[in-house]
């Protein structure tokens, strides 16, 4: 695991290159367009404020990125004895956690288990002012074990996607 | 995740009970530790001015 004091979190600018980075999967793919979204679309995301995208640096080298969003999980009804009212569509606050990248030369260093305590870390300050419950996320099957053994929930998979859920309050 | 992708998640079923379930339930002494952890190491090492 690597040494916090090594980290450096930092939102994007418009300064930080990507380009040698490389965050497809150890076979060259991109399943859930990790690389594709740093380097085509991250920049649109935050000049648009529909993510703030942050950096995380070892050593001061660029190794790692990934977008939060406010948002919200919902249950489409509650159970009978919960109902409140007529209500029977509750939405939850949340930070989603949008996508996350480990350059290729980084990754088995607990870089993305400090980034999802980051998350969780920001959501418990978060919460203090504007109401956070949870941290969402939206994975594949395959790495639904690696957020499973970090104490998220998952839902049942569809269309080949989970979302994953932890609550922070 | 496109724009389009930004599309809240509506649990229904086996998985809004057991979100329910997850809800409504006291975390657990881990669950609180970890959350305790995660906001030492944000405290610490990330908030960012």
């Amino acid at each position: 695991m690597i040494d916090p004091v090594r980290l450096n979190f930092s939102l994007l600018s418009d300064k930080d290159n990507f380009s040698n980075l490389d965050f497809t999967e150890n076979d060259g793919t991109d399943p859930l367009g990790v690389d594709i979204f740093l380097k085509q679309k991250a920049l649109g995301y935050r000049k648009n404020n529909l993510s703030a995208i942050y950096t995380v640096r070892v050593d001061g080298e660029l190794a790692a990125f990934f977008a939060l969003s406010m948002f919200a999980i919902q249950v489409k009804e509650l159970h009978d004895k919960e109902k409140i009212g007529d209500m029977n569509l509750v939405s939850y606050p949340a930070i989603l956690l949008g996508q996350m990248g480990v350059d290729k030369r980084f990754r088995n260093q607990g870089i993305g288990y400090r980034i999802c305590q980051f998350c969780l870390g920001l959501a418990q300050e978060v919460g203090k002012k504007v109401a956070c419950r949870y941290v969402i996320l939206e994975t594949n099957e395959q790495k639904a074990s690696y957020y499973k053994k970090l104490l998220f929930e998952q839902s049942t998979k569809k269309s080949q996607k989970i979302w994953m859920y932890r609550r922070v309050s | 995740m496109t724009h389009t992708e930004f599309k809240v998640p509506v649990l229904e079923g086996k998985d809004a009970a057991d979100f329910q379930k997850y809800d409504s339930r006291d975390l657990t002494t881990e669950e609180k530790e970890s959350l305790k952890a995660a906001h030492d190491f944000y405290k610490k090492h990330c908030e960012i001015p």
